[in-house]
């Protein structure tokens, strides 16, 4: 079919009044919780992860997509007017945005931004159209072999690429692809690890896993470090109005950070987080105001932004084409297509392009509303900013037990929130990353069922899957990847032992 | 600050090696099967073993080099943990409105600026809001009060 009328079939589906008042929905409550400080988007996906249970699977992404993007939109404003990231991924911003508010310009900042991010997620959008269609042609072919060493590479590159200890990434991945494998085994049905609970049957609740350990551990650690309430500038209209010189100095930036986004959204393991700070590293190194960044330079934030939103779009692009998600907001996303029982993967093009073409362009229209959520409505998120956590996160906890139960009307779900909850806060005060475990937890199954299909095929003969051409370059760049973690971590080993002796001196 | 070993990765490497060792033993009552015909216990078997080995790898990046205790705080995880507890166990006694109260005022003792004034406001309101949203508004099918179980 002609890449023009999916576009076209796309746009019909996405502007039919359900969807469209779905993904303003999705949009609207993406920006209040990204515009909140230590709600990320993560959380707010997973928050409302069950509200979407009952609607078509179409509308349901439609509207959990709005809100993954509506809140890196949203992070944004609290970055700049509070120095408090909104979302990880929105940290880069306070750097030049928060001297922009003490300069009393927090609206340049603010529009600045929002046109950054449109664009960052135009772009994005674009990538998706183009490169979708061919990756998954490409991957038809793929056998349980190619599946494996894909799941593979992906699970090893998040957990080593971005992390600054890769032996704990890893173990993150082994301890979710452990927890994955609870519940009633696929191909002999035996029960495993269920301790004669019959709604462990079905395995870990995923929500109740992604809520415990990213919602209620979140608000743990919130709540145990006091955050001031620094006084809040008015935000109008005409003061969001940039210099001549601003004006002429922002293409360049976005246009940059934009590609810089696209590209590392697109990986398995970098995603958003690591293209703002490349993109900010990269305009520092080429801007001729180099000494004013970090006092308020307009390109240090225009290339974070751009490149975050391209990043989020782009991020699509793995996880629809070949079922792999590249961060844990993808894989609560993915998540979400597998408890209304579609598998992401090439044949997802063919087979619903409908849920492909049609989310593809909510994201465009999705974008459009949050340019006008954030330029005309500005006012109201600034406001938002000043009701206290306080009263904030009693909600929160109430909205996540609410959740929880309702999914599958199981009290027990509730006692798995709880339990992951308190693991999700031993766990980061042992400063291990938690996104590997929920990407090692969505993909284990997927591996093991790939691997034991692999191994009948070739009876056993682990070596056919290194001989096998796409197979066997994965498996090989997976080893390079965990050869250079090696070198990592002995190279960090030195450098705090060199630590050590220094700090023996005085 | 402990100058011989990092209680952090100390820690952190004890708990990996007991995960894996959990999930290793766990296996063992599972059939191994052959590598072209896995059971059930193949996998979970190998996944306990390399989280032993990484376990082991991170115990060994805690010695010799400094480090902090990580600060645990008692109030904010009891008060969470206690209020999601709390509404588990009321949820099917009492229904969502008298959960949620007691959710919300169990959650707000984890904060030590809250004055019972504030406590009471947010609890109540919240309980009315959840109501008239999730009951009145949504219809998921949640017992509001305990005449409704």
């Amino acid at each position: 079919m002609d890449i023009w009328s999916n576009i076209g079939d796309g746009f019909s589906t996405a502007l039919s009044v359900t969807n469209l008042s779905y993904c303003l929905l999705g949009v609207f409550l993406g920006t209040f919780f990204g515009a909140l400080p230590g709600i990320g988007s993560l959380a707010a996906v997973t928050m409302l992860l069950p509200i979407t249970y009952y609607l078509e699977p179409t509308t349901a992404l439609v509207m959990l997509a709005g809100v993954y993007y509506g809140a890196e939109y949203g992070g944004s404003i609290s970055s700049i007017l509070l120095n408090l990231p909104g979302t990880p991924s929105n940290a880069v911003t306070c750097l030049d945005g928060y001297p922009m508010t003490q300069q009393g310009r927090s609206g340049v900042a603010l529009f600045a931004t929002t046109i950054a991010s449109f664009w960052g997620g135009t772009f994005g959008i674009v990538m998706l159209y183009t490169l979708s269609p061919m990756i998954a042609q490409w991957a038809l072919a793929f056998g349980p072999a190619e599946y494996f060493a894909i799941m593979v590479f992906g699970l090893v590159a998040a957990a080593t690429v971005t992390q600054d200890a890769p032996a704990k990434g890893l173990a993150m991945v082994v301890v979710g692809m452990s927890l994955g494998t609870v519940g009633a085994d696929l191909t002999t049905g035996v029960a495993r690890y269920d301790f004669g609970n019959f709604e462990l049957h079905d395995g870990v609740s995923f929500i109740a896993l992604a809520m415990g350990l990213f919602g209620v551990s979140e608000i743990i650690l919130s709540i145990s470090q006091k955050i001031d309430k620094p006084f809040i500038q008015a935000v109008t209209l005409r003061s969001m109005i940039p210099t001549r010189d601003e004006v002429r100095r922002s293409p360049m930036p976005m246009l940059r950070g934009a590609g810089i986004g696209a590209f590392f959204g697109a990986l398995p393991g970098t995603g958003p987080s690591i293209a703002t700070f490349i993109g900010y590293a990269l305009e520092k190194r080429l801007s001729p105001h180099a000494d004013q960044f970090g006092k308020g330079a307009i390109e240090g934030i225009m290339s974070p932004e751009s490149a975050n939103n391209a990043a989020v779009q782009a991020a699509f692009i793995p996880t629809m084409t070949l079922g792999i998600p590249g961060s844990a907001t993808m894989a609560v996303m993915m998540g979400a297509l597998l408890i209304h029982g579609i598998q992401p993967g090439p044949q997802l093009m063919s087979e619903n392009p409908e849920i492909f073409w049609g989310l593809a362009a909510s994201f465009w229209i999705g974008n459009v509303l949050l340019l006008i959520l954030n330029i005309p409505l500005i006012g109201l998120w600034v406001r938002l900013l000043k009701v206290p956590y306080g009263i904030l996160y009693p909600a929160v906890i109430c909205f996540i037990c609410i959740g929880v139960y309702t999914v599958r009307t199981s009290a027990f779900d509730v006692g798995l929130v709880l339990f992951f909850g308190f693991a999700g806060y031993v766990l980061r005060l042992l400063r291990f990353e938690l996104a590997p475990l929920l990407i090692g937890f969505i993909l284990g199954p997927m591996v093991e069922a790939n691997f034991k299909r692999a191994m009948l095929i070739y009876r056993g003969d682990f070596m056919t899957l290194l001989e096998r051409p796409i197979s066997g370059s994965l498996l090989t760049l997976t080893g390079l990847l965990l050869l250079w973690s090696v070198w990592v971590i002995i190279r960090n080993r030195r450098e705090r032992r060199q630590l050590l002796v220094g700090g023996a001196d005085d | 600050m402990t100058r011989h070993f990092d209680p952090v990765e100390l820690l952190a490497g004890l708990l990996i090696v007991a995960i894996g060792a959990f999930f290793f033993i766990g296996a063992q009552d599972f059939s191994m099967g052959t590598v072209a015909r896995m059971g059930p216990g193949y996998v979970p078997r190998g996944l306990g073993i390399i989280g032993i080995g990484l376990g082991l790898v991170i115990l060994t990046g805690a010695v010799r080099v400094p480090g902090y205790w990580p600060h645990f705080s008692f109030r904010a995880l009891a008060a969470i943990l206690g209020s999601i507890a709390v509404f588990g166990v009321l949820l099917i006694q009492v229904g969502l409105v008298g959960a949620t109260l007691a959710a919300s005022i169990t959650a707000m003792m984890g904060n030590p600026d809250a004055g019972w004034r504030m406590i009471a406001i947010t609890s109540v309101v919240l309980a009315l809001l959840c109501w008239v949203l999730f009951v009145l508004l949504l219809q998921l099918p949640i017992p509001a009060f305990w005449w409704d179980l």
